[in-house]
């Protein structure tokens, strides 16, 4: 699927969320958005949560735009170390997968950066782990004269 | 004494670049990096929130203003949540009506819930221990967004 200006939020979205849903153990466990429900037994853990892309569009060159965007993914489980095993095959699928994602039109896809946290829900606790990583993308810009 | 100062090429470009670098940081830290602390905020405080309904942890909103950027908890009952509820706390009528008009439950009339997180009357702080994690965050965000700036600038 390739990224294009008309489709960039949404193809963004996809390309990511194809990727990490390819990982084993991976395809049942990935969600749009963190449940707002009740979730403290150790049976609704792992998840992988993948947010919506942010954007923003700079001038590349005279007739180029270039969009430089993040994506956050949240891993969920109830060990920290489960969560870095997690968060490293996701990375990792990634970090393997930047030819695919170039000849989608996302280029210099990079981890740029990582944050850690913890909570307790009811009797277990939550561990998670935040990779934000960051892409560009040009396009030719609209012309308006 | 004469002192006579040549600029290189090499100044012209720093130059060039300490005058793209105001707007650079302006958009780089002013914008991206307050979006960001403000969305790992949110992100924080959403996990640590006590989960019945879940309408607690969906009241946890950004507001933007011109100036300003807020983590906001929308929900009545927040403050007694975080400090706890006390005898002379009183859960107003206007809880049960914001539960009616919930919008993915429009028109249902009120209907018990297996867990309220008010109930028990013991404090269950979701915002004070977000504020102390996300000062640890802050320097971390903010270096990162100062070298996006200074990256971007030198272009």
């Amino acid at each position: 699927m390739t990224v294009t200006k008309s489709t960039v939020l949404s193809n963004i979205y996809k390309e990511i969320y194809d990727l990490v849903v390819a990982i084993s153990g991976f395809s049942t466990i990935v969600y749009p958005t963190f449940s707002h429900n009740v979730k403290d037994s150790s049976a609704d853990y792992p998840q992988v949560v993948i947010n919506s892309p942010d954007i923003s569009w700079d001038t590349f060159t005279f007739g180029k735009n270039m969009l430089t965007g993040t994506i956050d993914i949240e891993v969920y489980t109830t060990t920290a170390k489960d969560t870095d095993v997690k968060a490293s095959k996701v990375n990792d699928k990634i970090e393997l997968s930047k030819t695919t994602l170039a000849t989608a039109g996302l280029q210099k896809v990079t981890l740029e950066s990582t944050s850690s946290d913890m909570a307790p829900h009811g009797k277990i606790k939550v561990f998670q782990k935040i990779l934000t990583f960051a892409y560009t993308f040009t396009s030719a810009k609209t012309r308006s004269f | 004494m004469v002192v006579v100062m040549r600029i290189g090429p090499g100044m012209k470009k720093v130059q060039r670049m300490l005058s793209k670098l105001p707007d650079s940081i302006k958009k780089e830290v002013g914008d991206k990096g307050t979006t960001e602390i403000v969305k790992r905020l949110q992100t924080m405080m959403k996990l640590r929130a006590p989960r019945g309904t879940g309408w607690l942890r969906r009241s946890i909103m950004i507001e933007k203003s011109k100036k300003t950027k807020s983590v906001v908890v929308n929900a009545f009952y927040g403050m007694a949540v975080e400090e706890g509820r006390n005898r002379m706390f009183v859960i107003p009528l206007a809880y049960f009506e914001q539960h009616q008009r919930m919008p993915d439950a429009p028109g249902q009339p009120f209907k018990p819930v297996k867990r309220w997180v008010t109930l028990t009357g013991r404090a269950q702080p979701f915002v004070a221990p977000s504020l102390i994690k996300i000062k640890q965050e802050i320097p971390k965000i903010l270096e990162r967004a100062v070298t996006r700036a200074i990256a971007g600038a030198s272009k």
